[in-house]
């Protein structure tokens, strides 16, 4: 339970620092922040509603589905003729955010239950 | 695979002992050696030094290379000592972690990555620019997505299955750089990803945290083919492994039945030896539903992305669904109707500019391309890919044999049958001249897992020194095969910014024809607007004029050369590079020189003016003098002439 708390709070942080690093913009860490969030954020999210508990598979679903989700907004775009990467991000992200502090919040709650 | 039930509940006996090994949590649970003398911490900072040892080698081997001095032996003939040293550390260093008590997933994970790194991430460390002139037309698509913000399907082939597009232009443009940038780094990234897909997928068969690590191991040593640069193929690869892997992972019938059954008693009955009742995949944890809409979904996107992938899915979904291991049957149907409905409208175009179908002739179709008589190449470079695939296919035999001895057939049919389902393409398609490379690509996971069972079942205990013997023989085919054509593979930075400049500075309508092979082209965003840029072959002089790659070049030609570049355009350039020189010289596509001497003819011709030029790009034009047909009669002529150009190579 301690892992899932620290593994969600972690991705919650690389989540705000790709947004300040895009947003300010940072130009020397936003390539690396950008690209690991786009990696990781949206499959991070499927995979806290699916509970899959098989480390191996978890790392390779977590980026596999990330990057079909990061595709497939992506081919929505160019398909629409609407090429506006940052608004697409920003959906991401935030959904992706959402549905992690979801899990953080449950996370948390099972282990102050454990610890008491 | 997915729920940990399935992971610590691995099937005992007799023989199911040896092909399942222990499972995780009795592993780590045991104390090994080094835990004894030093205690757990200090043990997991030593078991990393070999891990240290190799990156720092790997980084002080990297100031030895001088890539613009590779020869026919490709990147290994010029490697320093220390490079070997480093790969021999993180592959002994991933095989002392797959057989070390406890076993440790997370160190083998990192050793594994410590090869990928040194395979695949040597070139990308030692130039800013990728490997591979066919990856520019790639990136030339990302520029025009990223500057159009939309799609034209009348432009080329890769606009109709834009997936990959799509993502490293949106990609591109949030990340702030540049696709030239990162491009190089695809492959090392892509290749560790593969290889930890294949590590869950044979955790999902075989229950086995080695066999995982190994088959990692072995699909980065066999897989010599490199499809994960920059390309559609890359991405589809990947998320077909990942849709094989839910399959696999969440769609297994519980109980042994249908062919798969049949077929595993006919084998026991044969080697007289008892077949244990275990199921193919693991124990479903998940949601049915969720599982297979994320399937449809992982199969729309690779529908879209890259054309010949969706077959493969289909080929190794019906195989598994054949020998009923896999359910539900509509599945099929289902993924089938997606590939063709997308299919569809895309169908003329195919037909009209590479054919739906090269014809029922598996032989033909499984016969491969090459540029030349490849005379300048080491006989080892030109022959290791077959002789690793080969070995590769022997070892997978002997690995499936040994789990039909020990009573896994159940798990070494299936295996068998995706390792073959690929080579059903053959039936249809030599998709340019790669079919055979793309059957083996898709084959390799399987075969991989099929080498590590089979290790585990013949050296249960202690089998470093035979996972040793095995990596050792495929790494010694891999260098020569994925790195021997290093030569004609980098490309140099000026090579790249001379082809950014013409794109971004020609005319409209302009065409530029290489003098042989291998340039970097289509990188700027305004190819579609050049000749060769809407879907026919980059003009090339040596399959326009081939008396120039038969015979020494004279004065006598430029005639003919110039005749060639104005039938094309109003607006003809020249290329020459050193890439060029290069390719010609080890694929022997001319007699020895025959490039350096046309070029200097047509430096020293008044017909000609020097356009742009770098340390390795002369780009030449014609002066007014050059022109002996008005232009109306040269528009006439390129109509006729791109048109019967036909592309010889597919994305």
């Amino acid at each position: 339970m301690r892992h899932r708390v620290l593994v969600d709070s972690s991705l919650l942080v690389l989540a705000a620092a790709a947004v300040l690093a895009t947003v300010l913009p940072i130009p020397e860490v936003r390539p690396f922040l950008v690209i690991a969030a786009a990696l990781v954020l949206p499959g991070a999210a499927i995979v806290t509603r699916l509970r899959v508990q098989e480390p191996i598979a978890t790392a390779a679903l977590i980026i596999s589905l990330s990057l079909a989700v990061d595709t497939a907004g992506a081919l929505l775009l160019v398909w629409t003729g609407s090429f506006h990467p940052g608004a697409l991000a920003a959906d991401i992200v935030g959904a992706s955010s959402a549905l992690i502090f979801i899990d953080l919040c449950t996370g948390t709650a099972q282990l102050r239950g454990r610890l008491t | 695979m997915i729920g940990v039930e399935s992971a610590v509940t691995a099937p005992s006996g007799s023989d199911g002992a040896a092909w399942m090994g222990p499972g995780p949590v009795a592993a780590t649970d045991q104390i090994g050696p080094a835990e004894r003398r030093y205690g757990r911490r200090l043990a997991s900072v030593i078991v990393l030094l070999p891990l240290c040892a190799g990156l720092a080698l790997w980084i002080v081997s990297l100031s030895k290379f001088d890539l613009t001095r590779l020869g026919p032996s490709g990147l290994p003939g010029q490697a320093p000592l220390t490079w070997y040293v480093a790969l021999a550390a993180f592959a002994g260093g991933a095989i002392w972690s797959i057989w070390s008590v406890p076993h440790r997933g997370w160190l083998t994970g990192l050793y594994v990555a410590g090869v990928a790194l040194v395979l695949a991430g040597t070139i990308p460390a030692l130039t800013d620019v990728p490997q591979y002139a066919w990856t520019y037309k790639h990136i030339g698509v990302i520029h025009l997505i990223e500057a159009q913000g939309s799609l034209n399907p009348s432009v080329d082939i890769y606009n109709r299955w834009p997936g990959l597009f799509a993502l490293c232009a949106a990609l591109s443009r949030l990340a702030g750089v540049d696709a030239v940038a990162y491009a190089g780094w695809v492959q090392p990234v892509f290749m560790g990803l593969d290889a930890l897909i294949v590590a869950a997928i044979a955790r999902t068969i075989t229950r086995d945290a080695r066999v995982a690590g190994m088959s990692a191991l072995l699909f980065i040593a066999i897989n010599w083919v490199n499809q994960a640069y920059l390309s559609p193929q890359t991405l589809a690869y990947t998320l077909e492994l990942t849709l094989m892997l839910l399959v696999v992972g969440q769609l297994s019938t519980a109980k042994p039945s249908g062919f798969n059954n049949r077929i595993a008693g006919l084998l026991g009955r044969i080697s007289r030896r008892p077949q244990t009742a275990e199921s193919f995949g693991a124990q479903p944890t998940l949601n049915r539903r969720a599982v297979i809409a994320a399937i449809a979904v992982l199969d729309a996107i690779i529908v879209v992305t890259h054309q010949l992938t969706p077959y493969m899915v289909l080929l190794q979904l019906g195989t598994l669904l054949a020998l009923g291991i896999t359910r539900p049957r509509w599945l099929l149907l289902l993924l089938g109707a997606i590939t063709l409905a997308y299919l569809a409208p895309h169908a003329s175009y195919l037909q009209s500019h590479y054919g739906l179908f090269s014809g029922i002739d598996p032989l033909g179709n499984a016969a491969t391309v090459t540029p030349g008589p490849n005379i300048h190449r080491t006989w080892l470079n030109s022959h290791s890919g077959l002789m690793l695939s080969f070995l590769a296919a022997l070892m997978a035999a002997i690995g499936s044999a040994a789990l039909v001895w020990t009573g896994s057939a159940r798990k070494a049919i299936p295996l068998v049958a995706l390792m073959l389902a690929p080579g059903g393409i053959l039936l249809a398609q030599s998709y340019g001249g790669e079919a055979a490379l793309r059957v083996y690509m898709f084959s390799a996971p399987w075969i991989a897992i099929l080498i590590a069972s089979g290790l585990a079942v013949l050296a249960p205990r202690g089998g470093s020194l035979l996972t040793g013997v095995v990596v050792v023989a495929a790494l010694a085919l891999y260098l020569p095969a994925a790195l021997g054509t290093a030569a004609t593979d980098v490309i140099p930075a000026d090579e790249v910014q001379a082809s950014e400049y013409a794109y971004a500075h020609a005319p409209a309508g302009a065409a530029f024809l290489l003098a042989g092979q291998n340039f970097p082209l289509r990188v700027g965003a305004r190819y579609p607007v050049m000749v060769g840029g809407t879907g026919e072959a980059t003009p090339d002089l040596l399959r326009d004029v081939p008396s120039l790659a038969d015979q020494a070049p004279g004065e006598r030609d430029l005639q003919l050369v110039i005749t060639n570049m104005t039938s094309y355009s109003a607006h003809p350039y020249l290329v020459f590079s050193t890439s060029q020189f290069a390719h010609a010289a080890i694929f022997q596509t001319t007699l020895p020189h025959s490039l350096e001497r046309l070029e200097g003819y047509v430096a020293n011709s008044p017909s000609f003016r020097l356009w742009y030029r770098t340390a390795n790009v002369r780009i030449y034009t014609l002066t007014p003098d050059a022109d002996p047909d008005g232009p109306q009669s040269r528009r006439t002529r390129r109509h006729g002439h791109v048109r019967s150009i036909h592309e010889a190579t597919r994305p």
